[in-house]
């Protein structure tokens, strides 16, 4: 890649940190979707994907870890 | 990303040529000696070809022949051409990977000097450690490791880098904003929070389909919906407005700096009244030469003159008639009296004048006598007494101004009007003559078309801060509405679930939003300092002393400005010297390159020219401490005062020879009628039989004695 990829995900996991941690892990699961999402860009700007529906995917694993969370926490 | 090897055939000049570059560590710099016309030039074509295709040949490769001129179009043979480049790029886990691009085209010239060119073909290779394994969609596979928005940040001959300082504002900022959004990651970040806004879109609409009888839900989402469409919207409108302010301003200088010109050759309008004006004053003082010649000729005529000439005949006549009247000689009052004393019987002395008596009749007739008498004396005695009386005024001495006085007045008169005249003349030819020279612009035009361009501008001004507003009352509505959203979904599990996903979304769309921010703020502010200590470096200016130059930097709207003392702008076009203006972009392109921290390689074609002494060797040492790679072509004038740097910094140096530069420039015979380019390995300090140049024997030869 012409960018530094690494670079970009540090100006990202900066950003990551001002998020509120909604579960625990949250910002873990965060840190892996962003990675993911960065991985997918590149992909798509090799070949064409279905980019929406992959970070979508993704979105809804992180998504459903967070709901499982707060019902585990709820009393 | 790294060059490792390039391999050229029938480029043009060259026929058959293989560099290897040098990679790393302190000898990062790989330098090509070339004098002029030895295949610099060539050279960075050929490896951009290889690189980019047709789009990096001068007009798109549309008159741009590639095989060698030499070729004779008769023989109807197509020649293979072909760039081969080998290159490795950092991988995310630490290594690297190693690819060959291979471009290759058929090109047949025709006898009439054209040529017939087939399409170009591309390869690429992955080196891999248990083999080669060759990869589809080539071009789709690199141009992500080089996007053409870094061409010119890559690839660059001293003068086309000038480009992101110089020329129409609007290029200017469009090219350094391609630089920057392309080694930045930019376009990534931008395209994954467009994604990821996609991805929120889809999610919203998924909550509308399930929310079972809540019509409340469903009017927060179609609501929802419509900002997420309206958003775009605005967000291109504010780009669009943007660009079009850019625009008109850069068309409201480019009409201002045209009428400044305009005005500075001159005003046709002033100019025009100016030479109504002189054309009255010379006019005017005409008339009064013209007059005043007609005064000059009336003192030849005036009496004073003859006074002035005759004043002592005057003189003598005057003490003559004076005596005779002294003598009462004149004037002549006899006959009067006797012819009065006639009228009466007596005369004064009493005696009787009767004209009965004959003592009456004899004195009538002595007093007769005597009046007959006189009459003949009289005549004289009349002119005397009329010369005497008329001439009173005449003989009277000339009291205060004299002839000679007026004499002066009147000539010193006739010779500041001719004076005058004569200036308002060659006044009014010199305007004539810059009119005539005035080209045919309309003032007026021009100040019309700036005003015109001034308030569109105006206009276009107010449409992006209305957009602007209008986005961010939009966004203060969809926080508001997803508040709302979130509360009506959390009342059943769905509902949970899916809000759940909308947190993870609206969280990745945010982080992507702020990132891109940060890049476009902080991290622009980071290349615009490297860029500002880098220069000043390069041109050894110190900004607490009394250097011209003091700052420059980025602005937020991707243009590089220079400041002088007080912050006063430079025009980095105008106000910097052709060292000061390559220094300045080499220093910008470095910059670039360490704050996104890319390696990528710099390939500079002429990067020292019109540079000496400090600058040049600052420039050269700076550039090799700050860049991934640099590969350096350097004529042997650029090299001198720099090969102490190229001893420390070059891995690996290569010199080109042109044999057609046999005899006269070339010592050696090369042995080659052919149009081809030679490769030597001789270094920036040496010379063999293939290179040797005339002047570097006489600088040998002098050094000796």
């Amino acid at each position: 890649m012409a960018y530094n990829d690494r670079k970009i995900l540090r100006v990202l996991l900066d950003e990551l940190a001002a998020v509120p941690e909604r579960c625990e892990g949250y910002r873990e699961d965060m840190t892996h979707l962003l990675t993911e999402v960065l991985t997918l860009e590149q992909k798509h700007a090799i070949g064409r994907i279905d980019i929406v529906k992959r970070i979508g995917d993704q979105v809804n694993t992180v998504g459903m870890s967070l709901y499982k969370s707060r019902r585990e926490s709820e009393p | 990303m790294k060059l490792l090897r390039a391999h050229v055939e029938n480029f043009r000049l060259l026929r058959d040529l293989t560099l290897e570059f040098a990679t790393g560590g302190a000898r990062n710099v790989t330098v090509i000696r070339a004098a002029n016309e030895s295949g610099k030039t060539t050279l960075l074509t050929a490896l951009q070809w290889g690189l980019f295709g047709d789009s990096a040949l001068p007009n798109v490769g549309a008159d741009y022949r590639l095989s060698p001129l030499d070729i004779p179009g008769d023989a109807a043979v197509a020649v293979p051409v072909s760039v081969e480049i080998d290159y490795e790029v950092p991988t995310r886990a630490g290594d690297v990977k190693q690819y060959r691009i291979i471009r290759s085209t058929l090109e047949t010239p025709r006898p009439d000097g054209t040529w017939d060119r087939s399409k170009a073909k591309v390869r690429l290779i992955n080196f891999t450690p248990t083999g080669t394994m060759p990869l589809d969609n080539a071009e789709a596979h690199i141009r992500p490791h080089l996007p053409n928005d870094l061409r010119e940040v890559f690839f660059t001959d001293g003068d086309r880098a000038l480009s992101f300082i110089e020329g129409n504002r609007s290029d200017q900022m469009e090219r350094v904003e391609g630089a920057i959004q392309s080694l930045l990651g930019f376009e990534t970040v931008e395209s994954a929070r467009n994604h990821a806004q996609q991805v929120g879109s889809a999610l919203n609409r998924r909550v509308r389909k399930d929310r079972g009888t809540r019509d409340e839900l469903k009017n927060i989402v179609d609501k929802l919906a419509s900002l997420e469409q309206r958003l775009p919207l605005l967000e291109a409108d504010i780009s669009d407005s943007k660009k079009a302010l850019d625009r008109l301003e850069d068309l409201e200088r480019e009409a201002d700096k045209k009428l400044a010109e305009a005005l500075r050759q001159g005003n046709k309008d002033e100019l025009n009244r100016a030479l109504a004006d002189t054309k009255r004053k010379r006019e005017t003082a005409q008339r009064e030469s013209a007059q005043s010649a007609r005064d000059h000729a009336n003192l030849f005529r005036s009496e004073l003159l003859a006074k002035h000439l005759l004043a002592d005949p005057f003189a003598k006549a005057k003490a003559l008639l004076q005596t005779l009247h002294n003598q009462r000689q004149i004037p002549s009052q006899t006959i009067p009296v006797l012819e009065d004393r006639l009228e009466y019987a007596s005369c004064i002395c009493g005696e009787s004048l009767d004209d009965a008596s004959s003592e009456g009749r004899r004195r009538r007739g002595h007093i007769a006598g005597l009046i007959k008498e006189s009459r003949a004396t009289d005549e004289n005695r009349e002119k005397l007494t009329a010369l005497y009386y008329g001439s009173q005024d005449l003989l009277r001495a000339v009291a205060g101004r004299t002839w000679m006085d007026d004499y002066a007045d009147v000539f010193q008169r006739r010779v500041n009007a001719n004076k005058r005249a004569n200036d308002y003349g060659a006044q009014e030819a010199d305007i004539d003559a810059q009119i005539a020279r005035l080209p045919d612009i309309d003032i007026r035009q021009l100040r019309a078309s700036r005003d015109r361009y001034r308030s569109q501008a105006k206009e276009e001004q107010a449409k992006h801060f209305r957009a602007s507003t209008n986005r961010d009352s939009l966004l203060e509505e969809k926080a508001r509405a997803e508040s709302q959203r979130e509360k009506l979904l959390s009342r059943d599990e769905q509902g949970l679930k899916l809000a759940a996903e909308l947190h993870v979304a609206n969280d990745l769309e945010q982080i992507l939003g702020k990132a891109l921010d940060v890049m476009r703020t902080r991290e622009l502010e980071k290349v615009s300092d490297r860029m500002n200590t880098l220069f000043l470096d390069m041109i050894g200016a110190d900004a607490a002393e009394k250097a011209i130059i003091r700052r420059t930097a980025i602005a937020p709207d991707f243009r590089i400005v220079v400041s002088g003392p007080y912050d006063q702008p430079l025009d980095p076009s105008q106000d910097l010297n052709g060292a000061s203006r390559r220094a300045l972009t080499i220093a910008f392109i470095l910059a670039l390159a360490q704050v996104s921290e890319v390696e990528a390689p710099n390939v500079i074609d002429t990067p020292l020219g019109m540079m000496s002494g400090y600058v040049k060797q600052a420039v050269l040492q700076l550039a090799s401490q700050h860049s991934g790679q640099l590969i350096l072509m350097l004529t042997h004038s650029e090299i001198n005062e720099c090969e102490d740097i190229l001893d420390r910094r070059a891995g690996r140096v290569y010199t080109l020879t042109n044999p057609a530069h046999y005899p006269n420039i070339l010592v050696n015979d090369p042995g080659t009628n052919d149009s081809r380019l030679l490769v030597c390995d001789c270094d920036h300090r040496s010379n063999c039989h293939v290179c040797e140049r005339r002047e570097s024997r006489e600088l040998l030869e002098s050094e000796a004695a």
